[in-house]
């Protein structure tokens, strides 16, 4: 994994998704060593631009939002930072949308709904630690 | 398998090395043996030489002097000389004919050259003889023929070779016989060699024979071996039910598959076919999309193992058995799992199991049913909470201890078909008597629960080819009736502790309210309030016993059309152990005196008899309080003999003979057997054969004695007497 840092230092993370409610969830249960919150977004377009400016190394990532879905916005995205670690956050309905996001390079899939237990161990298993 | 070949390679060094140091060797030693006899006859052929030479000698002396005719025998010395020379030059010089052998090469070589010194000597006496042409002899009359000028030289020159070659002639013969002699000896040596080089040559063809039979051996036993490991992985793959097969890079499957893979799809055969054939009459088009962008996403290393089960799209395969619209059609549902396989780190190939899942979704299915529904009634519940709470109490503790009995019974492994009987007789009975018990109480809704599972358990009783499968739809119905209990119960529990806090409320004005977590299925013993209530449902535990068998009695004839009165005498004598085997045998009674035994109005009035029944329980110590008795009397139409003879004969229960040879009082014993019942149909309440003979298990449990009473048409008592020190404990344990 070439994009962990030193192991002292927090990963960077942006939380992208469309529910408020979603977003200040998965917010709150980040507040760790491991990872910190650099920047939320509520849709894919909004997702890249921050993404430009702030180069996140962690992104948990709704796939069904407005005005940009998330399979463009791992396409997007990736092209911008190849190693960036991509948790799919996604309800099991959606499996089939989740597998062309791992085809386009997301590295991990989080069923909605989740327990925080749940969140954590996926974020775990995709930093790595 | 590198060692073997590096044994087969020392073995081809081996075979070099002998035909190299054994054959050569051999070959030479042979060679020279040759040699040397060619030698043998060629100094043979040359040891008769001098004495000729001699002899040719001798003759031209006395020719000479008989003035004989001298040129023959000149020509033979001639020719014996040059035929010496020759010889003898060329065994100097080795060539022509090879001398030599082992060990006597110099002691030959040192002999030739003496013989070629001596004859070097020799030859020039020799050789003006040999080399005479003239004409010895001059003719004249007077003196006849005479020796000439030349016949005087060669005389003169013959008389000097005669005596030179009885010089040289014995030298000369010696020597060649020592030459042969070294020859021979030098022969010999060889010979001699070449046997011991043979006889090493034996030894090592023995050893390397020896060594590739081993080898072969081996070879034989690695190669048994590996046929052994081929025919282990054919057995695994033709028995195992899962389907088993590889997928190359290129997502083929590969030739080795188990047998159920192609079962599993309807095929003749999978080898060969790439993962999108398999699947694209199987599964909707998306489906196959997905499907195969994720069975490539899996030859990527940032995909995790884990990631792989939580996206894998064929978890649940639907599939369609059999032609479309015809009765053999069937869904089926199939799980996929991958597996990446690894050699030396990398991924080569993606291992998929493919299991029939059907079984388990349908039992999924159907338990989501029953949740379902189970929620639905809900409501239900809480219409039943008017029942008496010490009854409902001691109810749903008397079940739970039945439930861990009927558990024991499902798990308890069964094999042959008599002991699924006896696991569905045990199942029978247990919820017989809950369903009995739920009825007494007036739980309905539990009461259709047990009488699902007690018809399922009927029908399962008529089947003779029982397995542990048929026990699955069971442990659903089973769950359903547990979880309702579970559910009735915590109803139970938050209503008090709802009732308990609401009441605190009021009183303190706005206290906290207490926490109300406990859902451990208890009742709350949160408050004095609780404590209290408690205490109440214990006393009021006695009263509600003989409250529920009016109950149940009322409700039974209800249903049966019928009206009967229950008295009730002594119960307070019941010793607490015996409480439960009681209530249990006085349900079953009270439920078959109002089935069987009590007529309806109208048939009574018909009799002269009141229009309601009567049933009568007494409770007594008996034996100076030894024992306890309990008896019941109901005024019905009570028991025929020779009508209980012809059921239990049809029943097969016992045959013609033995059912005449029955006295009355034994053929009314007849109704103790299992699987007798006398009613034409089947309720609830009775008439399938379970409930007399409960009251028999009972009774012989405990070690209690049975007895029956009845006049026909007028009515049937039943009397139960036990020892005073219970075994109560039996009933529960066993």
């Amino acid at each position: 994994m070439s994009a962990v840092p030193k192991p002292r230092q927090p990963l960077r993370m942006m939380i992208v998704d469309d529910s408020n409610v979603m977003r200040r969830r998965i917010e709150r249960s980040q507040q760790n060593d491991l990872l910190e919150v650099v920047a939320t977004a509520v849709n894919g377009l909004d997702a890249v631009e921050k993404f430009k400016q702030l180069q996140p190394d962690v992104l948990t990532l709704d796939l069904t939002m407005p005005e940009m879905d998330g399979i463009e916005c791992v396409e997007h995205i990736i092209k911008l930072k190849p190693d960036v670690l991509i948790l799919v956050v996604s309800a099991l309905a959606d499996k089939a949308t989740a597998v062309e996001a791992i085809e386009k390079g997301a590295n991990g899939f989080l069923c909605k709904p989740f327990t925080d237990d749940q969140l954590n161990e996926a974020l775990a298993e995709l930093i790595g630690e | 398998m590198q060692g073997a070949r590096a044994v087969w390679v020392a073995v081809g060094i081996l075979a070099l090395a002998f035909l190299v140091g054994v054959l050569a060797p051999a070959w030479y030693f042979a060679g020279r043996l040759v040699e040397n006899n060619t030698a043998v006859r060629a100094i043979g052929e040359l040891q008769q030489q001098p004495s000729r030479m001699q002899a040719a000698l001798n003759s031209i002396q006395d020719r000479l002097r008989a003035r004989g005719f001298v040129r023959d025998s000149i020509e033979q010395l001639k020719r014996a000389t040059i035929q010496f020379e020759t010889a003898a030059s060329s065994l100097q010089s080795g060539q022509g004919v090879r001398i030599g052998g082992i060990g006597g090469d110099d002691e030959v070589q040192k002999t030739i050259n003496e013989m070629v010194a001596s004859w070097k000597k020799y030859k020039p006496a020799l050789d003006p003889v040999a080399n005479f042409t003239a004409i010895p002899y001059s003719d004249s009359e007077r003196d006849g023929t005479q020796l000439n000028v030349d016949g005087r030289d060669l005389q003169t020159k013959v008389t000097n070779a005669v005596s030179q070659a009885r010089v040289y002639t014995p030298g000369l013969e010696k020597n060649l016989s020592q030459i042969i002699a070294g020859l021979q000896s030098s022969s010999d040596s060889l010979a001699t060699a070449l046997r011991s080089v043979v006889l090493i040559g034996v030894g090592l063809a023995a050893a390397l024979a020896a060594l590739v039979g081993y080898l072969s051996l081996a070879r034989g036993k690695s190669a048994q071996a590996a046929a052994a490991a081929q025919q282990q992985t054919e057995d695994i793959l033709s028995t195992v039910r899962e389907g088993l097969f590889l997928l190359d890079a290129d997502l083929k499957i590969g030739t080795i598959h188990s047998q159920a893979t192609a079962q599993l799809f309807q095929r003749e055969s999978v080898s060969g076919l790439t993962f999108e054939d398999l699947l694209r009459d199987l599964v909707t088009p998306k489906t196959l999309q997905i499907a195969t962008k994720f069975v490539k996403v899996l030859w990527s290393e940032r995909t995790k193992e884990n990631l792989i089960r939580s996206i894998n799209p064929l978890n649940e395969v639907e599939l369609l058995v059999g032609e479309k619209g015809s009765k053999d059609a069937e869904t089926r549902y199939l799980e996929f799992n991958f597996h990446r396989v690894r050699r030396e780190g990398a991924i080569t190939h993606v291992l998929v199991a493919v299991a029939d899942v059907t079984a388990r979704v349908a039992l999924a299915a159907q338990l989501k049913g029953a949740q379902d529904s189970a929620q639905s009634q809900m409501d239900a519940f809480l219409s039943i909470l008017h029942v008496d709470p010490a009854q409902l109490s001691s109810f749903l503790d008397d079940s739970d201890v039945a439930f861990k009995m009927i558990n024991a019974t499902l798990r308890d492994p069964a094999r042959d078909s008599a002991s699924f009987r006896r696991k569905i007789d045990g199942l029978f009975r247990q919820i017989h008597s809950i369903k009995g018990e739920a009825a007494a109480i007036g739980l309905g809704s539990m009461e259709a629960r047990a009488h699902a599972l007690e018809s399922d358990l009927a029908t399962l009783r008529e089947r003779t080819d029982l397995s542990g499968d048929d026990f699955l739809p069971l442990l659903t119905k089973f769950d359903d009736l547990v979880s309702h209990s579970q559910s009735v119960r915590d109803m139970v529990t938050k209503l008090a502790s709802f009732r308990d806090s609401f009441g605190k409320h009021h009183a303190a004005q706005g206290a906290a309210a207490p926490s109300s977590g406990d859902s451990s299925g208890r009742m709350p013993k949160l408050t004095d309030d609780a404590v209290a209530a408690e205490a109440t449902l214990q006393r009021s535990a006695r009263e509600g016993f003989v409250a529920s068998a009016q109950q149940l009695a009322d409700r039974i004839a209800n249903e049966n059309g019928k009206k009967v009165v229950v008295t009730c005498r002594g119960h307070d004598l019941v010793p607490e152990a015996y409480r439960r085997p009681v209530k249990d045998v006085l349900i079953q009674l009270i439920r078959n005196a109002v089935v069987h035994g009590i007529e309806s109005p109208a048939e009574r009035e018909a009799q002269g008899k009141s229009a309601e029944g009567h049933i009568r329980i007494q409770f007594e110590m008996v034996e100076n309080g030894r024992a306890f008795r309990m008896q019941c009397e109901d005024d019905g139409r009570g028991l025929t003999p020779d009508k209980l003879r012809k059921t239990a004969v049809t029943k097969g229960i016992i045959s013609q003979n033995d059912a005449q040879a029955l006295s009355d009082q034994e053929a009314m014993m007849l109704v103790f057997r299992s699987g007798f019942s006398t009613a034409s149909s089947v309720t609830k309440d009775a008439g399938r054969g379970v409930g007399m003979d409960v009251i028999a298990e009972i009774a012989a449990r405990l070690g209690g004695r049975i007895s029956l009473n009845s006049e026909i048409g007028k009515n049937m008592k039943l009397s139960l007497s036990f020892p005073a020190e219970q075994k109560a404990a039996g009933v529960v344990a066993a």
